[in-house]
């Protein structure tokens, strides 16, 4: 399961859209608050967070879903392509970041890895 | 003048200084020199000594009493010529003269002494009660002064001090007192009627320094005397041979009576009095040898019916005399008047004639005229220069080098009398006061005799000054000279008043000119019905250069006829304009006007202002403001260009916001067009393309109106006043900063009115105005510690306008809180100081204004005051 949090709508519509026809399951949320309104979730999951938010931002859901959900592995989404955010998503601990406008093909092989981790981290064997 | 003329050379008057006091007519306050009184002095001793030689021979045969006793009668006269302070002198001088004509006899040393004090009364009563009495003691030349003498004189002094003289002659003689009284009375009646206007006249005629008859005069005086003489001879000597006329030889006075009518009419007073003189001394003499009409009577009787006769012979002959001087006095006043009156007349209409030449010729002549008909040596006018006085033109009677313009010491004692308005008159050199040494040297080495200065004075000040001089002679500035050079001086003054006023207005036409020439506008002073009246070069130059024909009018042509006729639309403008400011109803009219030209454009403006004078009237202007006007548009254009570089740095500062709003519909482009394809792979079993690609076609579309909004940011057009709503105006520029606020980790939140609510002005200005306060705000709330918020509200102002205020959660504003609109004043460590500044311009700009304070909880307000569209604040 993919979750797309972005409060735009077009953005987040269009990347379900992409994952949804790739043969992935994917939910998407307009903010923060109503993602965790949808926690907890259960088998391998990956979270894909717009870094930026109104009211709550990527990172401080991030922390929020590191209390809650220290299992789902979060991949940030970034309109900034420079290394200093790069380096800020890793160092907090995100399994990776994409930068828009979003290739397929990072898109899918980021959310493989994103749910090759929750699988490992849930001990769920097999893919 | 001459019947006016000095009869006395003696009686000067003193200074006179100022007003109206009159000069002194007679001697009242005369004052001689010593010299003169000790030669006066000595004349009446000798002649009171020979007059009572005479009278002691003047007796008839027989009696004692003399019949004409001359000492009392010199005395009087001597006293009537003299002015009183020296009067005791006189009387002592007669002193010696009395004692030594009574040293022979056997009198009593206090009889010799009192009697000198009778004799000396007589003459102090007359002379003392004659003065009181006539205007002239010196004249006998009308018959108020003739029977004023007579009375006083003749009749009373004699009368009432031969009482004294008759006590003292019968307290020390065996005479009785009756006797001697009637004796004294009259012998000094006759005396006095005789003696002492024949003495005082001639004495003061010789006195007068006037000169001496024609010869024709002197020949007729001559054949009179003759004539007398023979008379007294010849008829008792051709009575003795042959008898013709019974009597006759002992009344040789009958015949000698029509020889005084003679010298009364012809020669006036003094002939007169002479003639009676000498008749009487001729009859006398005849009566002492026995022929005398009362040869039957004692000679006491006889002497006394001699003095009858005589003085009833002389009073009439002598008021006969007096009539006619005082007839020829008057005709000679007249035809003087008349004279003077022709010379006033003369000078006022040449003057008036001198407008035509210049005055300074008909001042010449005028001052020519004046010196040859009042019979003076100069005449002088002077101009006030400051304190000083320069000759404006003189006339002298002779070519007199030194006597003009050499300077000299000069006469400060007058300049400063003439300064303060009083007139100055010297009657002679002594006349100076001891503080006027400077003058009196002048007045010496320059040869004057007699000066009179009159000041010419405006109602504020001395102007000038008009000066009479005599150099021949010294003059006796009677009242009526005074007068009359008064009356003179009046036409001087008016004259160069007239001329100073003259002289005034050329100065200040000259000025005007002067003032209107170096005008940079052009100015046309127009009367009440549009007439020029005034203009200078400049107006002609501009109305030709302008193109307003209309306006390119002559002194004295209708300006308005002149703009009617040329029907434009500014000339209509301006004559009603100017139609309003003379009516009062407008207190200006601006008319702006202006013309292409090869480089570029130029500028006018006319302008009608309210003469200020009482009959009205208008000033109109031309004055060319292209330099201005260029000046301005430079200006708005350098106002525009700042404003754009300053939109360019804030969409600088804007770019990865706008990088972010790009950036969103291009992700959504690329993920649906993958997602598309990979449907469409799929066979596209639910039908979800054309949703995928409607939202591809949305994106784009959303991704064109950011660039479109960028770019109208960027645009650099001029200003474009529509009407602009003001919630989509900050709900616009909200939607700017969005990306910029998150970035910032900074919430807005808008306030907006329910209803549209309209501002007129440029939106690009509009909106950047309002984004540098919102960029401002975040800015500040991004630096703060407080909650991250910014505020925005727009809705109606208090009064008739819009206000859209900005709130902050920031560190608030430093004090005074207004400067933050100041150019180049910021806060910020990396800021220009730009933004705050051009928000003010771009506000007041649009009629509107701008405030800013910190708010109650906090952080800063800055709010931007815009007035409501008309259409909305109807």
């Amino acid at each position: 399961m993919v979750f797309v949090v972005d409060d735009d709508q077009s953005v987040r519509r269009s990347l379900a859209r992409l994952l949804k026809a790739t043969g992935y399951q994917a939910e998407s949320f307009g903010s923060a608050a109503e993602f965790e309104a949808r926690l907890p979730c259960e088998g391998p999951a990956c979270a894909l967070v717009d870094v930026r938010m109104p009211e709550m931002s990527g990172f401080d859901l991030f922390q929020r879903l590191q209390q809650r959900c220290p299992d789902l592995p979060v991949v940030f989404i970034t309109g900034h392509g420079d290394v200093a955010m790069a380096e800020r998503a890793i160092r907090s601990g995100a399994t990776g970041f994409l930068v828009k406008p979003v290739d397929e093909v990072q898109l899918f092989a980021v959310v493989d890895l994103a749910l090759a981790v929750s699988r490992v981290r849930l001990g769920v064997g097999g893919g | 003048m001459r019947h006016n003329a000095p009869t006395f050379q003696l009686e000067l008057s003193p200074v006179l200084t100022g007003d109206a006091r009159p000069s002194t007519p007679h001697g009242r306050t005369g004052v001689w020199s010593r010299k003169r009184v000790a030669v006066a002095a000595i004349g009446v001793c000798v002649a009171y000594f020979l007059g009572a030689q005479l009278g002691l021979q003047l007796r008839l045969p027989g009696a004692t009493p003399s019949v004409l006793w001359p000492p009392n009668a010199l005395l009087t006269s001597a006293l009537l010529l003299v002015p009183p302070r020296h009067w005791l002198v006189m009387l002592l001088a007669a002193f010696p003269a009395h004692l030594s004509l009574t040293m022979g006899t056997d009198w009593p040393w206090a009889m010799i002494g009192l009697l000198f004090v009778t004799n000396c009364s007589e003459a102090l009563l007359g002379a003392t009660l004659l003065r009181r009495v006539s205007d002239a003691t010196d004249r006998f030349d009308s018959l108020q002064r003739l029977f004023a003498f007579v009375a006083t004189v003749a009749l009373l002094a004699p009368v009432v001090s031969s009482f004294l003289d008759a006590a003292v002659v019968s307290s020390f003689t065996t005479e009785s007192y009756w006797g001697v009284w009637r004796a004294r009375t009259f012998a000094n009646v006759l005396s006095a009627l005789t003696i002492v206007p024949a003495v005082t006249s001639v004495a003061a005629y010789l006195g007068s320094g006037r000169p001496l008859p024609p010869l024709r005069r002197v020949l007729e005086w001559t054949l009179l005397a003759g004539g007398l003489l023979t008379t007294w001879f010849a008829i008792p000597f051709a009575e003795a041979q042959y008898t013709f006329i019974p009597g006759a030889v002992r009344v040789p006075l009958a015949f000698l009576l029509p020889f005084i009518a003679w010298a009364a009419v012809r020669f006036g007073s003094i002939g007169a009095s002479v003639t009676v003189l000498m008749t009487t001394l001729l009859a006398i003499v005849s009566a002492a040898r026995g022929d005398s009409p009362f040869f039957s009577l004692s000679p006491g009787e006889a002497l006394i019916g001699v003095q009858f006769i005589l003085v009833a012979a002389a009073v009439p002959h002598l008021a006969l005399a007096a009539s006619i001087d005082e007839r020829r006095h008057a005709l000679d006043s007249l035809a003087a008047r008349l004279d003077f009156e022709r010379l006033l007349g003369q000078l006022a209409h040449a003057f008036l004639e001198a407008r035509r030449e210049p005055i300074a010729d008909s001042y010449q002549a005028a001052l020519r005229d004046v010196g040859e008909r009042l019979q003076l040596d100069a005449v002088m006018l002077f101009r006030r220069e400051g304190q000083a006085f320069t000759v404006m033109g003189s006339w002298f009677r002779y070519e007199v080098s030194g006597l003009a313009a050499e300077p000299g010491p000069g006469f400060p004692w007058a300049e400063n009398e003439i300064r303060c308005n009083r007139e100055v008159l010297v009657g002679s050199v002594d006349d100076y006061p001891v503080d006027a040494e400077v003058d009196r040297r002048s007045f010496t080495s320059l040869g004057y005799e007699s000066a009179f200065a009159v000041p010419l004075a405006s109602a504020t000040d001395v102007f000038g000054c008009l000066a009479y001089v005599s150099t021949d002679r010294p003059i006796r500035w009677d009242r009526h000279l005074i007068a009359r050079l008064r009356l003179i001086a009046e036409i001087f003054r008016s004259a160069t008043a007239r001329q100073h006023a003259e002289e005034a207005l050329v100065a200040s036409e000259t000025l005007k000119t002067a003032i209107l020439g170096s005008l940079v506008s052009g100015v046309a002073v127009l009367d009440r019905h549009g007439v020029v009246i005034a203009m200078n070069e400049r107006w002609t130059a501009l109305a030709r250069d302008s193109g307003l024909e209309w306006a390119d009018v002559a002194l004295g042509e209708d300006l308005f006829a002149h703009a009617r006729a040329a029907a434009t639309r500014e000339a209509e403008r301006v004559v009603e304009g100017a139609l309003g400011v003379l009516s009062g109803e407008l207190l200006r009219c601006v008319v702006p006007h202006s013309a292409p030209a090869a480089q570029g454009p130029r500028f006018w403006v006319v302008a009608v202002y309210p003469l200020d004078r009482p009959d009205g009237g208008a000033v109109m202007t031309c004055t060319e403001i292209t330099e201005r006007k260029r000046a301005e548009l430079d200006a708005q254009t350098a106002r525009a260009e700042l404003a754009h570089m300053a939109r360019v740095a804030t969409l600088g500062e804007l770019a990865s916001s706008f990088a972010h709003q790009l950036n969103q519909p291009l992700t959504a482009i690329v993920a649906n067009a993958q997602a598309g394809r990979r449907l469409m792979a799929a066979g596209d079993r639910k039908g979800e393309v054309p949703a995928v690609l409607e939202d591809i076609a949305s994106d784009g579309l959303r991704a064109g109106t950011v660039i479109m909004r960028l770019r109208e940011m960027l645009r650099k057009d001029d200003p474009r006043p529509v009407p602009i709503d003001v919630a989509a105006l900050v709900q616009d520029v909200a939607a700017l900063v969005a990306n910029d606020a998150l970035i910032r980790e900074v919430s807005v939140r808008l306030s907006l009115p329910p209803s549209p609510l309209t501002v007129h002005g440029d939106r690009v200005q509009l909106q950047q105005a309002v984004l540098n306060v919102l960029m401002n705000a975040l800015e500040a709330s991004g630096d703060g510690t407080g909650g991250r918020l910014v505020e925005v509200a727009a809705g109606r102002a208090a009064g008739p306008g819009v206000l859209i205020e900005v709130r902050d959660t920031g560190p608030g504003l430093p004090i005074p809180a207004a400067r933050i609109f100041d150019a180049f004043y910021t806060t910020k460590p990396s800021g220009m100081g730009m933004g705050l500044s051009i928000v003010r311009t771009i506000v007041e700009a649009h009629g509107g204004s701008t405030h800013a304070a910190n708010g109650p909880h906090g952080g800063a307000v800055v709010g931007i005051s815009l007035p409501v569209a008309s259409s909305e604040s109807a």
